[in-house]
């Protein structure tokens, strides 16, 4: 494809510099971001089930929520009944002790009962790790709060738009020539030029939808509010969720609020639920309640269709009769319309293909990741390069702030996260929010001013190798905890987690052994051209 | 008269002017995409509770389509034409958005 050299030249520019600004935050966003993927298994190999009361069999669910609402009888309005307990989740009723949701799961009462069947109930802040990575990612890395962190964050999205646009204009004219012409012999720079467009393009729908996806994500609220007046108010609704509203809202009164009749009972609902749609398979019963009336959302399962959250799809149920009221997200029921909706949701979340599309996913998160590091390698060595030949015998200021930020915050980040996870099993209740967060910046700061004092390039590998050594913590610290201080059962999920984590920090700290000889013959042949 | 125009044609773009191009594509490019997302709104028949399929999906149309804006926008001659076309761009895109409006309500 042709196009003008000139505008290839402005679209460079533009490429480099709205790379320098977004690629830090790119880098936190992806990295983090491709955790998520696996933020159930985290949240498993996290989880500290041993003090929390036992599941009952569906038979004694009646009982079970008979006495806890009778104990507690707010928890009525906001309770969740789990149809197959596991280590995230391991009693069968649980409802939220507080209304902090702003930094993953809220202190949450468990109940079950006792073998003389007597009412027992445990609270416990579920491990807040995994909402940590996920909220990290969700804010580009800034300790901002909810709306703030949102926008920065879908500045970083526009810039993201511009940097593929551009990067795009770049790399059309001489695709097909140097697209696989990966150089490794040649100069440092030109292997990270040719890696960086070969990943980026090979890559590039992936970022693509996530650019798009993001940025609706980030300016959701203004978009909404937005809406709010450019459309017209609904004369017909062609939602399912129609009919909800109106029908029972006049029988308000009777023992709880928003509740007419007494709860239809976990087992005859689930059965119900089997009548009517033979094929859904229910994870769990998650009564809510919106607009003072109690509503029940069954979340459930299902890899053969895309689902709007990493969790599954649900299906809106009356709590007292059983029968359906919303069918919009489940999954293999939906409209198209609402299709279309929940596959802009899995695009995002990659919650298609099972396991194995999250793993897909993954690896294109961490491959994103190591695109913009590379990208801004390749800014570096670029820069250096006409500074030398400008007469510059040092680097310049911007040149150095760049190498700094570049080392000290983008290893920094992968530095905290293995940080994060390695302090997991020290911490209490698996780790709140806010201790998490402070070990992850404390590391993150230290991993900067070690940049600041060796420069960006010799911090390189003492950096690559203490992230290795704290990831190659993880399996450690979690091995001795489950061994020795506490009784945590060891699944599939706890063995998967500390074992990537093995394979990775040996990994890292092979890099870092690598990269040392590496250097040393680029500064060798650099100083043979000189 | 037509030589100089010849001439500006052929000259080519480089990165002058890049932030009032910029500034053009990042202002005139969200109210576009907004406006444009009302079109599309009263087309489908989107509604203003979020209620319908259309309404949700319409979330992510601004985004994409202020993003490209922005990035194109350096392919303006000068600042001036920048915010000239986008400007009148948005003009019919907004008088549209207003006539559809007054039609179906």
């Amino acid at each position: 494809m042709k196009i003008r050299g000139d505008i290839v030249r402005l679209y460079r520019n533009v490429h480099s510099w709205v790379g320098i600004m977004a690629g830090l935050f790119l880098f936190v966003a992806f990295y983090a971001g491709g955790m998520t993927m696996f933020e159930g298994v985290v949240e498993s190999w996290s989880a500290r089930p041993a003090a929390l009361p036992a599941a009952v069999s569906v038979d004694h669910l009646p009982d079970l929520l008979q006495k806890a609402f009778a104990a507690d009888p707010s928890a009525v309005a906001n309770h969740t009944v789990i149809l197959y307990p596991d280590a995230a989740h391991p009693s069968s009723l649980m409802w939220s002790a507080s209304h902090d949701r702003e930094h993953g799961p809220a202190r949450t009462m468990y109940a079950g009962l006792a073998p003389d069947g007597s009412l027992i109930t445990r609270t416990q802040t579920p491990s807040q790790a995994a909402s940590f990575i996920n909220i990290l990612h969700q804010r580009i890395g800034l300790p901002l709060g909810r709306e703030s962190g949102r926008l920065v964050m879908g500045i970083v999205a526009l810039l993201y738009a511009v940097a593929l646009v551009s990067g795009t204009v770049m790399v059309l004219p001489s695709l097909l020539r140097n697209l696989f012409a990966l150089r490794l012999t040649e100069s440092l720079r030109r292997m990270w030029l040719d890696f960086h467009t070969l990943l980026g393009v090979c890559s590039l729908p992936f970022h693509i939808v996530m650019a798009a996806t993001a940025a609706g994500f980030a300016f959701q609220r203004p978009i909404m509010t937005l809406e709010q007046n450019l459309f017209r108010p609904a004369l017909s609704v062609e939602s399912t969720q129609g009919g909800r509203d109106g029908a029972h809202a006049h029988h308000h009164g009777s023992g709880h609020p928003g509740i007419d009749r007494p709860l239809l009972e976990p087992g005859a609902l689930v059965a119900s639920l089997a009548e009517q749609v033979p094929d859904f398979e229910p994870d769990a019963l998650v009564y809510s309640t919106r607009n003072g009336k109690l509503s029940l959302r069954v979340t459930g399962h299902d890899t053969r269709h895309v689902t709007r959250r990493p969790d599954g799809g649900y299906v809106d149920v009356d709590p007292c009769g059983g029968r359906i009221t919303s069918t919009d997200f489940l999954p293999g029921h939906q409209g198209g319309g609402f299709l279309a909706l929940t596959t802009i949701y899995a695009l995002h979340f990659g919650t298609f293909g099972g396991l194995w599309g999250r793993a897909g996913y993954a690896l294109l998160g961490f491959g994103g990741a190591f695109l913009f590091y590379s990208g801004n390698r390749l800014w570096l060595s670029s820069r250096r390069r006409r500074e030398r030949s400008a007469g510059l015998s040092q680097d310049s200021l911007g040149t150095r702030l760049l190498s700094v930020l570049t080392a000290g915050g983008m290893l920094g980040c992968v530095c905290g996260v293995s940080a994060v996870f390695a302090a997991v099993p020290l911490l209490p209740e698996g780790g709140h929010y806010q201790n998490i967060e402070a070990l992850f910046y404390a590391v993150l700061f230290g991993c900067v001013v070690m940049a600041v004092w060796l420069g960006g390039e010799r911090s390189t590998r003492p950096l690559v190798g203490l992230a290795g050594v704290l990831t190659l913590l993880i399996p450690v610290t979690d091995g001795l905890s489950r061994l020795l201080l506490l009784a945590r059962p060891i699944t599939g999920n706890v063995i998967g987690v500390d074992i990537v984590a093995l394979v990775y920090g040996l990994a890292l700290v092979l890099t870092a052994m690598r990269a040392t000889r590496a250097l040393a013959g680029s500064s060798m042949e650099e100083r043979v051209r000189a | 008269m037509t030589d100089t125009v010849q001439e500006s044609r052929n000259a080519p773009l480089d990165g002058r002017g890049w932030a009032g191009k910029g500034l053009a594509g990042l202002v005139l490019g969200a109210t576009l995409a907004t406006g444009l997302m009302g079109i599309f709104g009263l087309l489908f028949h989107a509604d203003a509770q979020f209620r319908t399929a259309a309404a949700q999906i319409l979330r992510w149309f601004p985004g994409p389509v202020w993003g490209v804006v922005l990035a194109l926008s350096f392919l303006f001659r000068s600042p001036v034409r920048a915010w000239t076309t986008l400007g009148v761009l948005n003009g019919v895109v907004w008088a549209a958005y207003l006539l559809l409006r007054g039609i179906l309500v």
